[in-house]
């Protein structure tokens, strides 16, 4: 059984196969992937929470704003720098020989 | 380099040692005007610089009407480089969606290159059913980083596929997939010239027309 925060809802077996028809998830995964990954993130978040511990400071949650605005203008950065990098990208992702690419589909 | 302007009206408050260890950390004495905008004050601002010795850390505080908390550590990595980690930055009642806060994280992004320091590091809170933290997902789309793990990276959808970063899924326009699926952790922001972060924060910062800061 997972101990995760209260407040992150974990999608149920259903609904985690609905996002992944959908395209958000890998169509070869299964729901106990999905598990492990809720887990894995809880286990980042408690040893971050834990180091904090350990070295005796506040961890904090700093925030900074995102207007519409900032949103928009970082959707035009982002595309651009994938614009730049593509052919390293494709370059890394030739190097894993042993990584069978899926077929593209919108996510 | 980015855009920069002197910082105007800004006290610098050394706790006792403070001012010796400054000048240890740094090998000299950085100048008032540096120190503050290390700090992430703003103009009219108070910079408060007190000394965490059992950590090694120079810990800055900004007393402004502007945030409710703005506080740094200016700490030395395993190698001896030197970095920022961002414990504390949130903006006063009624004062967000105004700008202080990137305004502020220039200020300091232009203090650290000129004062030698690698990259700003922070804990990047929230996660996608959070109401009051977004930091997962905000920090990122400004050019923060961080690993994924192997069980983030295994259930990716094939658009998103051999991303090994939150930069890589975000270059890739997996923003949305992010938002719906990352989580907390620390990040890092690269201070080198030719990083990712600092091309995407560059890029904002024209689009945005911040000419000065």
């Amino acid at each position: 059984m997972l101990t995760i925060d209260e407040e992150r809802t974990i999608l149920t077996p259903e609904e985690f196969r609905a996002e992944q028809a959908a395209g958000w998830f890998n169509p070869e995964s299964s729901y106990d992937d999905y598990l492990a990954m809720i887990h894995a993130q809880w286990e980042l978040r408690r040893d971050a929470e834990e180091k904090a511990r350990r070295e005796g400071y506040e961890l904090g949650a700093p925030q900074i704003e995102l207007t519409p605005e900032d949103e928009a203008i970082l959707d035009r950065v982002w595309a651009k720098r994938a614009a730049e990098k593509p052919v390293v990208e494709a370059a890394e992702r030739a190097d894993d020989e042993d990584e069978q690419l899926l077929p593209a589909r919108a996510a | 380099m980015l855009p920069s302007a002197a910082v105007k009206e800004t006290e610098i408050n050394y706790e006792e040692g403070a001012f010796e260890f400054t000048q240890q950390l740094f090998g000299r004495q950085p100048a008032d005007d540096e120190l503050a905008r290390l700090a992430g004050a703003l103009d009219g601002a108070t910079v408060n610089v007190s000394v965490k010795k059992k950590k090694g850390w120079l810990y800055l505080t900004v007393n402004d009407a502007r945030f409710e908390r703005y506080e740094t550590s200016i700490r030395k990595d395993a190698d001896g480089s030197l970095f920022a980690y961002i414990h504390h930055a949130y903006a006063a009642a009624g004062q967000s969606g105004q700008g202080y806060g990137v305004r502020a994280f220039l200020r300091q992004v232009n203090a650290a290159r000129r004062l030698g320091l690698k990259r700003f590091e922070l804990f990047a809170a929230g996660h996608p059913r959070s109401t009051n933290e977004n930091g997962y997902y905000v920090w990122a789309r400004y050019g923060f980083d961080a690993l994924l793990r192997e069980e983030e990276q295994a259930i990716l959808p094939p658009l998103l596929q051999g991303a090994t970063t939150i930069n890589q899924i975000i270059r890739r326009g997996g923003q949305k997939w992010w938002k719906r699926s990352g989580d907390a952790r620390s990040m890092n922001f690269d201070l080198a010239g030719d990083s990712e972060m600092m091309s995407v924060f560059r890029d904002y910062l024209a689009e945005k027309a911040i000419t000065v800061e």
